[in-house]
């Protein structure tokens, strides 16, 4: 491994624990404001209601809305500085890219799929709201389907990217 | 005392906005605004660099090919300066809501200032790397 290799696995370290410690402090304010969302049998019990009567799901879009967008900033710095090497010289960038066809990458950039995928499609639903007003039920309706696009797009992306590691 | 509330409403509809307020006009209507359009530019990028291109491939002499057309020196340009700009809003707002005072204002400039660092910068990249 060189150097500019190591240096941007480092980086990338610094990009994961960032995007930990945002979860934490969201988790935290979470915890504080809402009273309380943790994965429990009471919790489990309130998802079971009837879909329409679900608006608490709009409270964890907004979290994961939140998640997603910070760790996409975060990969984005992290992006702008690796891609700035091509001008100091191609072999540079060259050497440090090699590391983006390797399996353990790949699976970041699924991860990075996945984020982008809901981040985008909450975000279009979000518009949604504000400029057609679609009213709640229709929103949460959405939520649904947001979801659901991100499930099915993630694991079919994913498996595409992933290809060459599985074959 | 008991001034009519249609004198009140009056006076405040011909005032202009508060600057706070303003402000956050702004910021709001340029979050959606930048959004809609990192809709397109950063699904296309993904779709181009993972999907129709492997990520192992896209080397070098890959941008060197896309920086040689004017269609992706303007769609990188672009998306750096909508992806920055939505991130900083983005990021601002989350985080006064986790902050206060003295703290909201430090992380607030550091995150400012970090993304006009990386704006800077990329756009100075681009501007070396293309060759349109």
């Amino acid at each position: 491994m060189t150097v500019p290799q190591a240096l941007f696995l480092v980086a990338l370290s610094l990009v994961i624990l960032a995007i930990l410690v945002f979860v934490g402090v969201i988790s935290a304010a979470a915890r504080r404001t809402d009273g309380g969302s943790y994965f429990t049998r009471d919790l489990a019990r309130r998802l079971a209601v009837a879909v329409s009567a679900r608006s608490e799901l709009n409270r964890w879009a907004f979290y994961a809305h939140r998640v997603s967008g910070a760790a996409i900033y975060a990969f984005l710095c992290l992006h702008i500085l690796d891609v700035s090497l091509y001008s100091f010289s191609p072999g540079l960038y060259n050497n440090v890219h090699v590391l983006y066809g390797t399996t353990a990458m790949r699976v970041f950039e699924c991860g990075l799929l996945v984020a982008i995928l809901f981040h985008t499609l909450n975000g279009l639903r979000l518009l949604a709201i504000d400029v057609a007003d679609i009213g709640r039920i229709i929103a949460t309706r959405a939520l649904i389907g947001v979801t659901a696009l991100t499930i099915g797009a993630g694991i079919a992306g994913s498996v595409f990217i992933l290809a060459p590691e599985l074959i | 005392m008991t001034s009519t509330p249609r004198v009140i409403k009056d006076t405040t509809r011909e005032r202009s906005m508060p600057q706070s307020v303003r402000r956050h006009a702004v910021r709001y209507v340029l979050l959606r605004l930048t959004g809609a359009f990192l809709a397109v530019l950063v699904c296309g990028h993904f779709l181009v660099v993972h999907f129709i291109t492997d990520v192992a491939d896209t080397n070098a002499s890959f941008i060197a090919v896309r920086w040689g057309q004017v269609l992706w020196v303007i769609w990188d340009s672009v998306m750096l300066a909508a992806a920055l700009l939505h991130g900083v809003i983005g990021m601002t707002i989350a985080v006064s809501d986790y902050t206060s005072g003295r703290r909201r204002r430090i992380v607030s400039a550091g995150l400012v200032g970090l993304t006009v660092l990386l704006f800077v910068y990329g756009a100075i990249v681009i501007g070396m790397g293309a060759t349109v």
